[in-house]
């Protein structure tokens, strides 16, 4: 369902006075640098958050804290416990990986890279199925792009080169999941992600006339920090993990991932096409954190930065 | 024009018909009248509009289309597949009805080609035009790949409008020299000048002509496979995705018949509109109508047949998606399209041709009409209906063209009868001298008879070794319990090597035993490793085991993390025994990529450190397009042959001087 948003789009990025379901927790919208704080995610991310800049890769001074396999390349993966996600439901709020996606990534209105879908179970029931790009391993958008601005990474992370891409949209038709998004207009963005050092691997700023999507958060992994959808997870559904050291973790549990696959009777969406997502899911619909498949329903996603920047509008209908 | 009038008069070798022909076929290149000043002016402002809805589209982006993310190609692309249909008639006619030696089609095969180039230059402009960064449309040239569609389209294309555009030329370089010859001191300087470059210096001397037909020749066979490939290709953009309904095998045929079938209809409304503009009643008669309608018969039946094999055999199958498609289609949103593009312009346009009385010039272009308002629908819906299909559980999205988008369709309309009035006005709108061949009872030659006249000629023209370790021994420890506890206390003891290969399978064997030393059965070993990965530290599960009778257990699991780890062998406790807990140390050794991409691809250049993307990769990756490039080379080679023998044509009248 595409969520109409209640919600004036006239909100700002850190207005304390605001009210309301949307923002993440204790009552008021978070700014990012507090949604950061919050997260805890230590020193680099202080000092990330007080220069207002992403958090980015930065080769020299992000050295894995974890002993990573040297040499080997990483193939990041992601398993989604759909028996975890209750389309956050049980916390009363939009989606929470969704929204910390957007905060992260200045995602503009109405781009939503990772989606939670409310699909339906049976007659009365429901799922909520949060979709990223699911980083193909045979991927469609990679084949068909002109001028190779979507591409693979070593590590088999699909990314866009914004700085390259011609606004085809041909990847958009290739991709059989619907994870792509195009800056139709000046992208709304909040001041800040004009300072971000661009990079494929953080889409910021945005560019007008080309394509973005889930990036997979590389960077963020290899300092060693969750993705911000696994860290804005509240039930801890989003496992991100690495297919070749055969381990993932949510935050909390780290787990050999083929195990939890195996365990889980893990699936891929639409695994007849071919396309050989990274992205897996463990089927259920919120009962381990306590939700009914028939109470149906999820709050609609807000984006912090319409008119934020002079000239951007929203092409959300 | 007195010049002209004698020269026709002179001599008395020519036929009162064929210099009624030449008068009429060289007629609006003489004069130009204050009707036609007044449909350019026309036709001009028709495209101004067009190019101000385009520069309103470039100041905001494509944020003036109604196009957005689930629908994001619309009017912009069906009409490019539109235009580039268009197109097929005319060469793929003139020159399979060239090969074929039909004869009725002589006097409308420039029109033909005309549309054809002309079509061409109009829908190659639309993928520009939905381009969102058209200010980096060099990247094309910088970074194009082999493997992509879209490149396949901007090839094929660009070898199709310049093969057109030699087909076009080379029939008109004898109407060039005889316009040269007939217009006279009377022209203007630049008509002059125009047909005397134009005309390479052509005299009709024996060299000359061979070395023009056997141009021709050639032109009008290859030029047949690049149209075929041409809408194939366009086609392979849509069936070249994963999508449901456009993944279908059908669409290279469908897409091939439906260009050519919208192409004759092109050709005979262009026929009706000249015929009457320019007084042609004696060459265009209703021959050629009927002939053409015929075919356009003959192509309903064939589009008939496309239509069905599409629609019975998804229709039968009714795979996911396909429910939504067919109700969308028939019945939904796109129903007025949908029946238009069946009943008006599969069926009536076959009922009109079938139809002895309604078989007349006015028919057959009220047939051609709807044919083509049908087909642009059917484009239409190819695209947007085929992208309205949800891939995901969302709602399906609308899209209602917006201003811009008609702004812009209708100025390429107008573009597109601009070139076309402006081509009528300098160059022979008949092919004079294959008419005049064909009707006369002059022999072949007569081309050679034409009066030499001094002018200039002008020619212009990319397993790792495995390490296998003794395993050994481990020690045994004993679990600590808790004092207040009166479970009977357990121990364990665990076997398991010390150093393993990554990616090796590791046998563990464990057996637990109460205090006294007798076996406890039934119980649950787990075995852990602590481990942090992202900043998350946890014991994480490596293996579930159960003792048998004898307390043994046993289990297999593989270590993909390096180095020295601690490998934990743990009971959890139950209602009659303590818990306990072992570890031990191991070695992982070795640094193997254990992960196969199961599939994967490599782009050429590209797939670097995602932190240093390169900023330019190889310029056409040589390898990987070879059979793309192997088949450009063929056929650009034959146009370069052709123009060497348009250099002849140059060259031989350089002798006759």
């Amino acid at each position: 369902m595409m969520p109409k948003d209640p919600v004036p789009a006239s909100v700002g990025l850190a207005s304390p006075d605001r009210k309301g379901g949307g923002g993440p927790a204790r009552g008021g919208r978070l700014s990012r640098r507090g949604f950061l704080a919050r997260l805890g995610v230590g020193a680099a991310a202080a000092s990330a958050a007080a220069g207002f800049v992403p958090i980015r890769f930065d080769a020299a001074a992000a050295a894995p804290p974890t002993p990573g396999p040297s040499r080997r390349l990483r193939r990041w993966s992601m398993v989604i416990d759909l028996r975890r996600c209750d389309g956050c439901q049980s916390v009363g709020k939009a989606p929470q990986c969704t929204a910390a996606c957007i905060q992260g990534h200045f995602a503009p209105e109405p781009m939503e890279w990772i989606q939670v879908y409310e699909a339906p179970l049976g007659e009365r029931g429901s799922q909520f199925i949060p979709t990223p790009c699911q980083q193909c391993q045979n991927p469609p958008c990679v084949n068909v792009c002109p001028v190779a601005a979507t591409f693979a990474t070593p590590e088999g992370t699909v990314l866009i080169d914004q700085q390259r891409c011609i606004g085809c949209r041909i990847c958009m038709e290739a991709c059989p999941y619907d994870r792509r998004f195009f800056n139709w207009g000046t992208p709304p963005q909040p001041p800040e992600a004009m300072f971000a050092d661009y990079s494929p691997e953080h889409q910021s700023p945005a560019i007008r006339g080309t394509v973005m999507k889930c990036d997979f958060c590389p960077d963020m992994a290899r300092a060693g920090r969750l993705p911000y959808c696994a860290q804005g997870c509240p039930n801890r559904a989003i496992y991100y993990g690495d297919l070749e050291e055969d381990i993932a973790t949510n935050g909390f549990e780290v787990v050999v991932l083929s195990r939890l696959l195996a365990e889980g009777n893990a699936y891929r969406l639409k695994e007849e096409l071919g396309t050989e997502p990274r992205v897996h899911y463990i089927p259920g619909h919120g009962e381990l954190v306590g939700r009914r498949a028939a109470t149906r329903g999820r709050k609609p996603t807000q984006w912090p930065w319409q008119k934020l920047i002079q000239g951007a509008t929203t092409w959300r209908r | 024009m007195e010049a002209l009038a004698r020269e026709h008069e002179a001599p008395g070798v020519t036929p009162p018909w064929r210099a009624r022909l030449e008068r009429l076929a060289l007629a609006p290149l003489a004069g130009t009248g204050r009707r036609y000043w007044l449909w350019l002016a026309f036709l001009l402002a028709v495209v101004g509009w067009g190019v101000f809805a385009y520069s309103t589209q470039v100041a905001n982006g494509l944020i003036v289309t109604d196009l957005r993310d689930r629908i994001s190609w619309g009017v912009y692309i069906a009409s490019f597949v539109f235009f580039i249909g268009i197109s097929h008639a005319g060469t793929l006619l003139s020159a399979i009805l060239r090969a074929s030696k039909a004869r009725w089609q002589l006097s409308i095969t420039r029109m033909a080609e005309l549309i054809t180039v002309v079509a061409l230059m109009v829908g190659a402009l639309f993928p520009f035009i939905d381009m969102g960064r058209p200010d980096r449309v060099l990247n094309l040239l910088f970074f194009g790949r082999w493997q992509s569609p879209l490149v396949w389209d901007i090839l094929a294309i660009a070898t199709y409008l310049t093969g057109s555009t030699l087909y076009l030329l080379l029939p008109l370089i004898p109407d060039f020299a005889l316009a040269r010859d007939r217009l006279g001191p009377t022209a203007s300087r630049f008509r002059r000048t125009l047909f005397t470059l134009a005309a390479v210096g052509y005299r009709g001397a024996p060299a000359q002509r061979r070395a023009l037909e056997q141009a021709m020749t050639v032109m009008m066979i290859i030029i047949i496979p690049v149209a075929v490939s041409v809408h194939t290709v366009v086609s392979w953009i849509f069936a070249m995705t994963l999508r449901v309904p456009m993944n279908t095998t059908v669409f290279g045929p469908f897409f091939v018949a439906g260009a050519i079938y919208s192409g004759i209809a092109a050709i005979i409304l262009l026929m009706a509109v000249l015929r009457r503009v320019l007084h042609l009643e004696e060459y265009i008669t209703v021959t050629q109508f009927k002939s053409l309608g015929y075919l356009l018969g003959a192509f309903t039946l064939i589009m008939g047949y496309f239509n069905l094999q599409e629609y019975a055999v998804h229709g039968y199958k009714l795979e996911a998606g396909m429910p939504f498609h067919f109700e969308q289609l028939m019945t939904g949103p796109f129903w007025p399209l949908f029946w238009f593009y069946i009943l008006g312009s599969i069926l009536l346009p076959g009922l009109l041709i079938l139809h002895p009385r309604t078989r007349t010039i006015g028919g057959i272009s009220v047939a051609a009409v709807l044919v083509l308002l049908g087909m642009w629908a059917e484009r239409y819906l190819i695209v947007v209906a085929g992208l309205r299909v949800p891939l995901m559980p969302y709602a399906p999205a609308d899209y209602a063209p917006s201003w811009v988008e008609w702004s812009i369709l209708g100025g390429a309309f107008g573009l597109f009868a601009l070139i076309i009035s402006v081509f009528v006005k300098l160059f022979p709108v008949i092919s004079i001298w294959e008419v005049v061949e064909h009707r006369g009872p002059e022999p072949a030659s007569r081309l050679a008879s034409w009066a030499p006249h001094p002018a200039g000629a002008a020619l212009g023209a990319r397993v790792m070794p495995i390490l296998i370790i003794a395993g050994s021994v481990a020690g045994l420890l004993v679990g600590g319990q808790a004092g207040a506890d009166d479970r009977t206390p357990t121990q364990i003891a665990v076997a398991i090597p010390s150093q393993v290969a990554l990616g090796q399978t590791i046998g563990v064997q464990a057996r637990l035993t109460d205090a006294s030393g007798a076996p406890v059965p039934k119980a649950t070993i787990v075995f852990t490793t602590p481990f942090t990965f992202l900043g998350a530290s946890d014991d994480t599960v490596l293996a579930e085991t159960t003792t048998d009778k004898g307390g043994a257990a046993s289990a297999e699991f593989e270590l993909r993390m390096q180095g020295a780890l601690e490998v934990r062998a743990a009971f959890r406790g139950d209602d009659r025994y303590g818990p306990v807990m072992t570890s031990l140390p191991i070695t992982v050794t070795g640094d193997a990529q254990l992960y196969v991409q199961r599939a994967g691809v490599l782009v050429p250049g590209l797939n670097a450190a995602p932190s240093q993307v390169p900023v330019a990769a190889p310029l056409w990756p040589a390898l990987s397009g070879w059979p793309i490039a192997l088949a450009l080379l063929a056929v650009w080679s034959l146009y370069a042959f052709v123009a060497l023998l348009v250099a002849r044509v140059a060259r031989v009248e350089e002798t006759i001087e």
